[in-house]
């Protein structure tokens, strides 16, 4: 879990998130959050009839994305670990956060083949992607919800690291078989914002 | 882990859910701590609850029809439907639970179903799924799953299981409790369950069919 998330960065404005959950206003919400939950997180989805799934994967998977590549059948094994297993009703909403910095293209392409059995026909992935010269986090960050637009990102301690990816709209969807961009916005801290849709 | 007070002030939200549970939670606090029937400032007596004492290990089908504090080990499932159950923060339950109200300030695998609120505590830690129309997390408090908040799937879940309320034990004939509840156990051999103390506690929580169960106040617990 994030123990050593003790230090909030100020207010994270998101421009595409809103888009995302009128999307589930309309379908019913249904949302796997990636990082570990928090009573901020909870108390936001607690104002709507929804069903949430806190997979707390973000480390385990940093931990993956170092060690890749990876034995397939050992990949494959760490991956049903992380991930949650399918629902009886898919997700229509995949939280990734900043993940997307973390991982290789080639794990990309395994964790997306993961995750599609248990994500709904047209299902949306939101996340950040590094794009400026800055470094990321040791530590994929936390992030809370506080509202639709707002949100709060929980760094932990040590040294940042060189983002080695800084993803594309285009790298992204070739990593990514199925998925296509569904809007995708840059922000003034050098991040992208990028909200991605499940073909079908 | 998460430290609130670093926030910024524009994080802060209040969402008014948390006063009506902490009321909740006194009362229920405080009818763990000591041997309940004190009168609350209204007037009111303050409703008692059935302890499991630290060292009581259970497996099994545990029901009843009173409030529960468990401070030992719960594994099978556990039936409250219409009553309130708090994990302490010794307990550990490795079942599925159905509760009107569930506090949890200890550790909970498995599904819970709470038909009014789960609310997770700053030691608490849960790892399952939970459906509940109102669920909390303290800061401190740890969770990973699935949380259902659909008063239709609480109604769903919890009307299949009020359909057979007294369908039996898992093993082994039950025999009712001093103040209503019932456990069924015996999966597990009585030289392993058995336990010497009841943790403390007031109250009591049904009568077991296997060594293990909850005592009544200041006497030493079902033992074998």
């Amino acid at each position: 879990m994030a123990k050593a998330l003790e230090a909030p960065e100020d207010g994270v404005e998101s421009g595409l998130l809103p888009e995302a959950f009128s999307g589930l206003d309309r379908q019913g919400w249904s949302v796997l959050d990636l990082g570990p939950a928090t009573s901020a997180t909870v108390a936001f989805y607690a104002s709507s009839r929804c069903r949430v799934g806190f997979a707390d994967s973000l480390n385990r998977l940093a931990d993956m994305a170092r060690e890749w590549p990876m034995d397939p059948t050992l990949a494959r094994d760490e991956l049903r670990e992380a991930l949650p297993i399918h629902p009886e009703r898919p997700w229509r909403l995949v939280l990734l956060w900043d993940l997307l910095d973390y991982m290789p293209g080639a794990m990309l392409e395994r964790f997306i083949e993961r995750l599609r059995p248990g994500l709904a026909a047209g299902a949306c992935l939101h996340g950040f992607v590094t794009t400026g010269p800055q470094t990321v986090p040791a530590r994929p960050p936390a992030y809370e919800i506080l509202a639709r637009d707002r949100l709060c990102r929980w760094v932990g301690p040590g040294t940042g690291r060189q983002a080695p990816h800084r993803y594309s709209p285009w790298h992204l969807q070739r990593y990514m078989p199925g998925v296509v961009q569904e809007s995708s916005r840059q922000r003034r801290d050098a991040r992208q914002e990028h909200l991605l849709r499940l073909d079908g | 882990m998460f430290d609130r007070n670093r926030r910024s002030d524009a994080a802060e939200e209040d969402t008014g859910m948390d006063d009506e549970l902490d009321k909740d939670r006194f009362a229920t606090a405080a009818a763990a701590e000591g041997p309940a029937k004190k009168p609350s400032s209204g007037g009111a007596s303050v409703r008692e609850a059935a302890i499991i004492g630290p060292s009581i290990h259970i497996n099994g089908d545990l029901r009843g029809e009173e409030d529960l504090l468990v401070e030992g080990t719960v594994n099978g499932t556990v039936q409250m439907q219409d009553n309130t159950l708090t994990i302490g923060s010794n307990g550990h339950i490795s079942a599925t639970v159905y509760a009107n109200s569930v506090y949890v300030d200890g550790k909970l695998d498995g599904d819970l179903y709470g038909s009014e609120r789960v609310a997770i505590r700053k030691t608490g830690s849960v790892t399952g799924t939970i459906v509940s129309p109102r669920i909390s997390l303290d800061d401190g408090g740890y969770f990973k799953g699935t949380m259902e908040m659909d008063q239709a799937a609480v109604d769903k879940a919890m009307g299949k299981k009020s359909g057979s309320p007294s369908s039996g034990s898992d093993a082994g004939a039950s025999s009712s409790g001093a103040t209503g509840g019932s456990v069924n156990a015996g999966t597990k051999p009585a030289s392993d369950t058995a336990s010497s103390s009841a943790g403390g506690g007031s109250g009591a929580a049904g009568s077991t069919d296997g060594a293990s169960g909850a005592a009544g106040k200041g006497s030493k617990g079902a033992g074998s």
